[in-house]
């Protein structure tokens, strides 16, 4: 069985897909990582054209296809099984290990807007989607969160463009990345997906055990909780058990259900 | 003793014969079946009906059985209230099986005319609205200010209908405009337990094309969805119901039946 790992950074800058590769084929599961290079793309979404195009043109037998991917390459894998689906050529298996979707409250009070410099109207539809949510946060606390953005804004102006000269704080090819995930419109999946989640990260996110990606999960998920945290799930000793739990599941997509 | 499932009605059974034989095929595959319905006369939202339930549910079953719920249509709105309600209490149900459950778009629920005819609060109207800008896959803003246009444009034969040849009286009988204003007037829990979903083939092309019939966001917990054929009407009808059945009975029996997605 071949699960095709996506993997959004290049691979000389983060060996974790190379772990998990290692610790599936353990299991007696093959993998085959693909990357793309971003280069060129002016959206995330161009950039999952790509990666679809390539997925596509190196599947050249009648098995169905399975995707895997970890954190941003979660968010890739999403974005690319929903092309593919669209393509009518659904993926049998989705597996998500730890890819989350932060409200745009938390990417507000974290900074993430600005130091990812995600475009203005992104912004004023992640607060009207605070608004509209299932009990989200109320009126107030948005109006709140905004205006302590606006009073931090002139330091953090002054810190990012007088001394730093607008250099971003992360190395060029990590940040361009998430600079392009940050600004991403997310698409949502009518497939069912298997998401691989650690208790950590699932307190950092209020508990919600779906890292923030429930709305966009249409046809359905199937929720694992795994060892660790964000970094330490894809390491050792959490690494062998994730592997497992992805294996069984595998098994049962492959054994006729769905 | 068998695994008693709790079918949790938004009508009364008088009348409404559409979920006999469900019932019954669930009753030969195995399973005692506990029909409950509450008059959801008096309640002033769905978490009091909810309520009223939740002491029905433990009126029937001992304290030590599992709470297996299932709920279709209405029904399957008040089975969400029902387990975000046992959840808060430290006791979530075992098991929640939700038929042709949806939360219909704010453009339809707009351009149909539901806020008007359910007379819903103007506050849900607004942040429900929201979601026309804002949900994974919303409409922009030019077909957003379409919809509108036409709600206006309905909005004077509607209220001349309504309000001046029928003097403000709801077109269906009390009992079900009450709990359809109930269901219309209310943001659904967010659920933190896994749920299956049983959703017809139909109603989810009616559901611009979403699987998830609108509740995506409302579970959190683990999702299976499963198609059934038919319409919301025929899918418990021969002989989409037989299998519809099936599927519960084989849910209900497989502990690992969340790791199932789709069949």
């Amino acid at each position: 069985m071949t699960v095709t790992l996506l993997h959004a950074y290049p691979f000389e800058f983060d060996g974790r897909s190379v772990m998990l590769r290692d610790a599936l084929a353990a299991e007696g599961v093959e993998v085959v990582l693909a990357h793309v290079d971003h280069t060129g793309c002016r959206t995330f979404a161009e950039w999952a054209d790509r990666f679809a195009d390539h997925i596509v043109d190196e599947h050249q037998t009648d098995e169905p296809m399975r995707l895997l991917g970890y954190c941003i390459g979660g968010v890739m894998c999403v974005e690319v099984a929903a092309r593919l689906t669209a393509r009518g050529r659904p993926p049998a298996y989705v597996g998500l290990v730890e890819a989350w979707s932060p409200s745009p409250l938390t990417r507000l009070v974290d900074g993430t807007y600005r130091h990812y410099r995600v475009p203005w109207r992104n912004r004023i539809r992640g607060a009207l989607f605070e608004l509209s949510r299932p009990h989200g946060p109320r009126a107030r606390t948005i109006a709140a969160a905004w205006t302590m953005a606006l009073l931090k804004w002139p330091p953090r102006w002054f810190r990012d463009v007088v001394i730093r000269r607008g250099a971003p704080r992360r190395r060029k090819s990590r940040w361009e990345p998430l600079r392009l995930a940050w600004a991403l419109d997310r698409s949502s999946l009518d497939i069912p997906v298997f998401a691989y989640h650690t208790a950590h990260s699932t307190a950092l996110m209020n508990g919600d055990r779906t890292l923030g990606l429930s709305p966009h999960l249409r046809g359905g998920f199937v929720l694992r909780t795994v060892g660790g945290d964000h970094a330490a799930c894809t390491d050792h000793p959490h690494l062998e058990d994730l592997a497992r739990v992805i294996s069984v599941d595998l098994d049962l997509v492959e054994a006729g259900r769905p | 003793m068998p695994l008693r499932l709790v079918v949790v009605r938004g009508w009364p059974a008088e009348g409404d014969d559409l979920m006999a034989r469900l019932l019954g095929l669930l009753a030969e595959g195995g399973m005692a079946v506990e029909d409950v319905f509450v008059d959801p006369a008096g309640c002033g939202s769905m978490a009091e009906w909810a309520t009223l339930v939740v002491g029905e549910i433990d009126r029937r079953l001992e304290p030590s059985e599992p709470r297996l719920l299932l709920g279709y249509c209405l029904g399957g709105h008040v089975t969400i209230e029902v387990t975000a309600a046992l959840t808060a209490q430290g006791r979530p149900p075992t098991h929640v099986a939700l038929v042709d459950t949806w939360d219909r778009s704010p453009a339809y629920q707009l351009s149909h005319g539901i806020y008007r005819r359910y007379r819903v609060g103007w506050r849900r109207r607004v942040r429900h609205q929201l979601q026309t800008l804002t949900r994974p896959g919303a409409v922009r803003v030019a077909p957003a200010a379409g919809h509108y246009g036409v709600a206006l444009v309905k909005w004077i034969p509607r209220w001349v209908s309504e309000v001046v040849v029928q003097r403000g009286r709801p077109r269906l009988r009390k009992s079900h405009w009450w709990g359809l204003h109930l269901a219309y007037d209310w943001t659904y829990s967010v659920l933190d337990v896994p749920v299956h979903r049983y959703n017809a083939e139909v109603s989810i092309i009616d559901n611009d094309g979403d699987p998830s019939m609108g509740l995506a966001a409302n579970f959190r917990g683990g999702s299976v969805l499963r198609r059934i054929g038919g319409d919301h009407i025929t899918c418990l009808r021969e002989p989409h119901v037989e299998r519809l059945a099936a599927l519960v009975v084989a849910d209900l029996a497989s502990p690992l039946a969340i790791a199932i997605p789709m069949a």
